[in-house]
C-alpha cells in the first residue's frame, strides 16, 4: 500500500505544476495527496503502463533450514521454467544456508539465469513486504507465486494475504509433520503441494491458476481488522477464565442462555414473515427490547 | 552455571515464592537420599506407595475439576456476541506460551482473534531465552494493541524467559536435562506476580495466571506439567492456572506429540483442535475452527 502511494507520489510531480506560487510548500502538499486520495482508483492506471514481471519468493522459515529446496530454486532448469511463465525476479529467504546459496548462485552463467534476478538474504523480520510482492494487483503487478516450506507460520501468512502458494514439505523435521499440511492444502484448493525435484510442474499449475481465476487482478491489498468484529471473536478462553469465578460464570451462563433462547426466537419470527405479513419488523423491534431488559436484570 | 544461577536469581518475584519451592524440593531429595539408607526396605516401599496414591488421588480430583469437552463445545457455538463478559472481573491475567517460528505466528493470530480491551487484563508472554524473533513479533503485536486502544483499556503485559525444552535437531536423549532447566524457571515465570498489578495495589488477584495458553511447543508442556504439580501439591489454589492446549493449525488428521502427551496426561483443562475431522477422531477433544490461521477471501 505504502509502495503503491509513494510511485503515485513520484509520478504526480509533473502534473501538480498548475498549483500557484502563492501557495505555501505545505499547502502543496497536502493538495497533492488529496489528489493522490482522489485519483485512488482510476488515473493511476495510466501512468504506469508497462506492468513489472512476475516474482517468485523462496521461504524456508526461521527455525531450521531446508537445503535440498535451495537447491533445486538454484538450477537451471528451474529459472527457465520461471522465466517460461514471465516470472523476472526470485528472491529466496535462505536461512542458515545463506552463504552455500549465493555461492551456488555465483556459479550459475548469464544463460543459465534466463533473465531471472535472483536475491537472496538469511532472515528478515519484514516477510510480509515480499508476500504482498508475490500477490497480483490490478494495474499494479501481475501475480507471482511463493515457494514455501511447510510451517504454520509462513502459510498462514501468505493464505492471509492472498498469494498463489506453493508448498514444499520438508522432510528432515520430526515426523515429517509439515507433509499433513501440504496435503491437506492442496485437497482444499488452497494451495499447490510441490516436490522436490518437480517444481518447475507446480509452476506451471500456479500459472494455470493464475490464468483461469483473477489473481492477477485483485483489489489493492488493506490489511485484516483489529480487533475483529464481536461475532467472530474467539471466546472460549474468557470462558476459561470465568471458571476461576464460579458465582460470575453461572451468572454468564445464564445471560447466555438466554441470549441464545433470544436468539433463536428472533430466527423463527425471520423466518414466518416470508408468508407476507407486515408484523415481522415491529416483532424484532419488540424482541431486541426484551433483549436490553433482560440484559439488564 | 553461573549464568543459570544469576538469570534464576534475577528472575525471583519480591515474595522470593520460587526459593521456598526450591529449598523445599532440595530438602525432600536430601531426606529422600537419607531415608534411604535408614529405612528398611519395607518402609521405602510404604512410603513410596502412600506418595504415589496421594499424587494419583489428587490428580484424579484435580481432573475431575475441568469443564467437560461438551461444556466447551456450547461455549463455542454460542449465538450471543455479548457473552462472556469479563470486564467486571478482579483480574483477567492470560500466560501465553510461545515457542518459536510457526508456533509463535499461530499464538499471536490466536491472541489477535480472542482479544477484547479490558483495562483489568494482563498478558504474560512466555519466549524460550534467545529467541529474539518472537519478542520482536510480541512487541509489534503489542504496539498495535496500544495503538488501537489508549492505555487503561489495553491492559498490561510482561515477558518472561525460560530456556528450550528442545531445540529443533536436538537428540531425544539429552532432552531430560534441558526440560529440567526449563521446569525450574517456569515455577518463576508462573508464581512470580507482574510488576505492572502490584499485591499493594490488586491483593493476590493478580498473583497466577488465570489462563495458561499453548500450542504445541514441548516447552509448553514442561510449564504445563509444572503448574499442574503445583496444583498437586496445593501451592497454588485449584481456580488458577486453567489450561488450554490448542493443537496446531498443521495438524488436521494427526495429533502431534505434545498434542498426545497433553491428551494422555489429562492436564489440559481444555484440548482443542483446530479440524473437524480430527475433533471426530479424538476422544476429548473441542473443535474450536480455524483461530490460529487467516484465510483471506478468495480472490
Amino acid at each position: 500500500m505504502v509502495n503503491g502511494v509513494n510511485e503515485v507520489e513520484g509520478g504526480g510531480d509533473g502534473a501538480s505544476s498548475s498549483g500557484s506560487d502563492t501557495v505555501t510548500a505545505a499547502r502543496a502538499r497536502m493538495l497533492k495527496r488529496q489528489r493522490i486520495d482522489f485519483s485512488d482508483d482510476g488515473s493511476q492506471a495510466h501512468q504506469t503502463t508497462a506492468l513489472p514481471g512476475r516474482r517468485c519468493f523462496v521461504t524456508v522459515g526461521a527455525t531450521a533450514g531446508f537445503r535440498s529446496l535451495l537447491e533445486e530454486v538454484s538450477t537451471a532448469g528451474f529459472l527457465q521454467g520461471l522465466a517460461a511463465h514471465g516470472y523476472t525476479i526470485l528472491d529466496v529467504q535462505c536461512g542458515p544456508d545463506h552463504a552455500a546459496f549465493q555461492s551456488r548462485v555465483a556459479a550459475l552463467s548469464d544463460e543459465d539465469r534466463h533473465g531471472v534476478s535472483v536475491r537472496s538474504f538469511g532472515y528478515t523480520g519484514e516477510m510480509n513486504a515480499y508476500i504482498l510482492d508475490c500477490r497480483g494487483e490490478e494495474n499494479v503487478r501481475p501475480a507471482g507465486c511463493v515457494i514455501s516450506h511447510g510451517g504454520t507460520g509462513t502459510i498462514g501468512e501468505v493464505l492471509g494475504v492472498g498469494a498463489p502458494l506453493i508448498v514444499v514439505a520438508n522432510p528432515t523435521l520430526m515426523d515429517n509433520h509439515q507433509l499433513e499440511l501440504a496435503e491437506s492444502l492442496e485437497e482444499r484448493g488452497l494451495a499447490v503441494h510441490g516436490h522436490i525435484g518437480t517444481l518447475v510442474s507446480a509452476i506451471d499449475r500456479i500459472a494455470e491458476r493464475i490464468t483461469q481465476g483473477t489473481l492477477d487482478a485483485l483489489p489493492p491489498y488493506s490489511p485484516p481488522p483489529f480487533p475483529v468484529a464481536a461475532a467472530d471473536r474467539v471466546t472460549l478462553f474468557d470462558w476459561m477464565v470465568l471458571t476461576c469465578y464460579p458465582d460470575q460464570l453461572a451468572a454468564q451462563t445464564h445471560l447466555s442462555n438466554l441470549g441464545m433462547a433470544e436468539a433463536d426466537f428472533a430466527n423463527e419470527q425471520q423466518q414466518l414473515p416470508v408468508a407476507g405479513n407486515g408484523n415481522g419488523p415491529a416483532l424484532a423491534v419488540n424482541n431486541q427490547e426484551n433483549n436490553g431488559m433482560l440484559q439488564l436484570d | 552455571m553461573e549464568r543459570f544461577v544469576r538469570e534464576m536469581v534475577e528472575d525471583f518475584g519480591p515474595d522470593r515464592f520460587a526459593v521456598f519451592v526450591y529449598l523445599g524440593l532440595i530438602g525432600i531429595m536430601i531426606t529422600s537420599v537419607i531415608g534411604f539408607f535408614i529405612l528398611s526396605w519395607s518402609w521405602i516401599t510404604a512410603i513410596i506407595g502412600v506418595f504415589i496414591g496421594f499424587v494419583a488421588w489428587r490428580h484424579v480430583s484435580i481432573k475431575r475439576e475441568h469443564p467437560r469437552p461438551q461444556t466447551g463445545r456450547r461455549w463455542i457455538s454460542r449465538r450471543d456476541p455479548s457473552t462472556p463478559d469479563t470486564s467486571g472481573l478482579p483480574a483477567v491475567y492470560f500466560l501465553y506460551i510461545l515457542g518459536s517460528g510457526g508456533h509463535t505466528s499461530e499464538m499471536l493470530e490466536t491472541i489477535k482473534r480472542k482479544f477484547v480491551p479490558q483495562a483489568n487484563a494482563h498478558r504474560r508472554y512466555l519466549v524460550t531465552t534467545g529467541d529474539q524473533d518472537s519478542l520482536d513479533r510480541v512487541v509489534k503485536l503489542e504496539s498495535l494493541i496500544h495503538r488501537c486502544f489508549p492505555d487503561p483499556r489495553a491492559g498490561t503485559l510482561d515477558t518472561f524467559q525460560v530456556p528450550r525444552a528442545r531445540k529443533v535437531h536436538q537428540p531425544f536423549w539429552t532432552a531430560p536435562l534441558s526440560c529440567l532447566a526449563t521446569a525450574i524457571h517456569a515455577i518463576n515465570a508462573l508464581t512470580r506476580e507482574p510488576n505492572a498489578r502490584p499485591y499493594t495495589r490488586h491483593g493476590a488477584q493478580f498473583k497466577y495466571p488465570h489462563v495458561v495458553i499453548t500450542n504445541g511447543p514441548a516447552t509448553g508442556f514442561i510449564v504445563c506439567l509444572v503448574a499442574h504439580a503445583l496444583k498437586l501439591f496445593y501451592l497454588v489454589p485449584p481456580t488458577r492456572l486453567k489450561m488450554v492446549y490448542v493443537e496446531s493449525w498443521a495438524r488436521s488428521r494427526s495429533l502431534s506429540l505434545t498434542g498426545r502427551l497433553f491428551l494422555w496426561s489429562g492436564i489440559a483443562d481444555m484440548f482443542c483442535v483446530q479440524h473437524e475431522a480430527l475433533a471426530r477422531g479424538t476422544r476429548g477433544a473441542v473443535y474450536v475452527g480455524q483461530v490460529a490461521a487467516r484465510l483471506a477471501p478468495p480472490g
